[in-house]
């Protein structure tokens, strides 16, 4: 229930931030929304890892003044969450943010929302304030789980 | 182990479906409901931001901060209707003749940042702004509105590389195209006679669009920066600077060339 109702915070709060305190930050800030659906999917098995990571890509969509296809968000983030659930492994930050940073580029690119030049001023800026936090947030995470999952293989 | 893949398999087509269907007819009520809801929000934040820096601040002069808000609103207000009566009245006097038109400009912030070129204004439909308006501010020329909910409205800025539009050297008159850079937070200027004589620090402004929209003319929009030296190239280029600052342009003006009343 207490799970549930942080899974709702989190939806519908964490684009919000993103664009009123985030991408203000000089070359473009982390994207927070990216990290909260990776943290979540650690914590959770993978099909409520995709359905997480839908709704807060879905979310992030329609917020404005994301100006994109609706949906885009969604689907990157919903594989992202997947996959970073069924991996179960926090160094999975490593792979799946800028993988998930590139493929959304490629598929506004592909729909023609956005040019080659605005990829290039973003991406890496993207790139250098989110996996370096992305990092840091899981190396936290994993250290109060280790003795829990060493307890179970035992 | 195959229930989780079903679940992801099912949700990715139902964000291709929602693209798809976006694409082909765009969903702009759902869009128009977020902005309502999440435009409310971001104004609630920018306000409550905006008071506690002013409490800070304490500008003193009105005697408390609640008579301060109205008065301010008015001044921006009065500030952003002389702004577009400036922008048109020199335009009307540069072509002469023709009968006066009704300006107006509607004062606005930026109460939300995009990652690509774009923000979020406390202005919408409501305040009478639309898509393919001029957004100016105390530099300069900022970008226009792309796109506009009831009391938020999206603004793309001049440096996003998607957008091209017509210029004008301040001096000499010569014509170009203006492109933006965003990774360096330039704009590059293409003028159409590749011998037209440019010195560093001249400044652009817009030519103007066809019924003012997107581009009101003779917005001041930046300075020469830098020349580049093509040998042989149809075209003259240079890099231009803009006035405003982008990353942080305070109070805005959204100029309505022709408001009906």
């Amino acid at each position: 229930m207490r799970r549930a109702v942080w899974c709702v915070v989190l939806v519908t709060l964490v684009p919000l931030i993103q664009v009123v305190a985030l991408n203000r930050l000089p070359l473009g800030g982390p994207d927070l929304v990216l990290l909260v659906t990776v943290w979540w999917a650690l914590g959770t098995e993978p099909a409520r890892a995709a359905g997480f990571g839908f709704a807060i890509g879905l979310v992030s969509d329609l917020v404005p003044p994301v100006e994109h296809t609706i949906g885009i968000g969604a689907g990157v983030l919903c594989v992202t969450g997947f996959l970073c659930a069924m991996a179960r492994r926090p160094a999975i930050v490593a792979v799946a943010v800028p993988a998930a940073l590139v493929v959304e580029a490629v598929l506004e690119l592909a729909l023609g929302d956005t040019t080659l030049g605005s990829v290039w001023a973003e991406l890496p800026g993207a790139a250098l304030w989110t996996l370096p936090i992305g990092m840091l947030a899981t190396v936290r995470r994993r250290k109060p789980r280790s003795p829990l999952v060493r307890g179970r293989r035992a | 182990m195959r229930r989780p893949v079903l679940v992801m398999v099912a949700l990715v087509l139902a964000s291709g479906a929602v693209a798809a269907v976006d694409r082909l007819t765009p969903l702009d009520p759902l869009r128009t409901a977020f902005s309502t809801l999440y435009g409310t929000a971001e104004q609630a934040l920018y306000g409550t931001a905006e008071r506690v820096s002013s409490e800070a601040t304490s500008i003193k002069e009105a005697s408390s901060p609640q008579e301060a808000t109205p008065l301010k609103e008015e001044l921006e207000a009065e500030n952003a209707r002389l702004r577009a009566d400036l922008l048109l009245a020199r335009q009307q006097a540069a072509d002469s003749g023709q009968k006066s038109r009704l300006a107006e400009g509607v004062a606005a912030h930026v109460v939300a940042f995009g990652r690509s070129q774009t923000f979020t204004l406390d202005a919408g439909s409501e305040d009478g702004v639309r898509p393919d308006l001029t957004v100016v501010n105390a530099g300069g020329l900022v970008g226009r509105v792309s796109w506009s909910g009831p009391s938020t409205s999206t603004v793309t800025l001049i440096t996003d590389p998607g957008t091209t539009f017509g210029a004008r050297m301040a001096g000499s008159g010569e014509m170009g195209l203006v492109t933006g850079l965003p990774e360096r937070g330039l704009l590059r200027l293409r003028l159409l006679r590749a011998d037209a004589e440019v010195r560093i620090g001249d400044v652009v402004e817009t030519l103007g669009s066809a019924n003012q929209r997107p581009y009101v003319s003779g917005v001041r929009i930046g300075g020469v920066t830098e020349i580049e030296q093509t040998p042989g190239a149809f075209t003259r280029t240079v890099l231009v600077r803009p006035f405003a600052r982008l990353s942080a342009p305070g109070l805005l003006t959204v100029v309505i060339p022709d408001r009906a009343r």
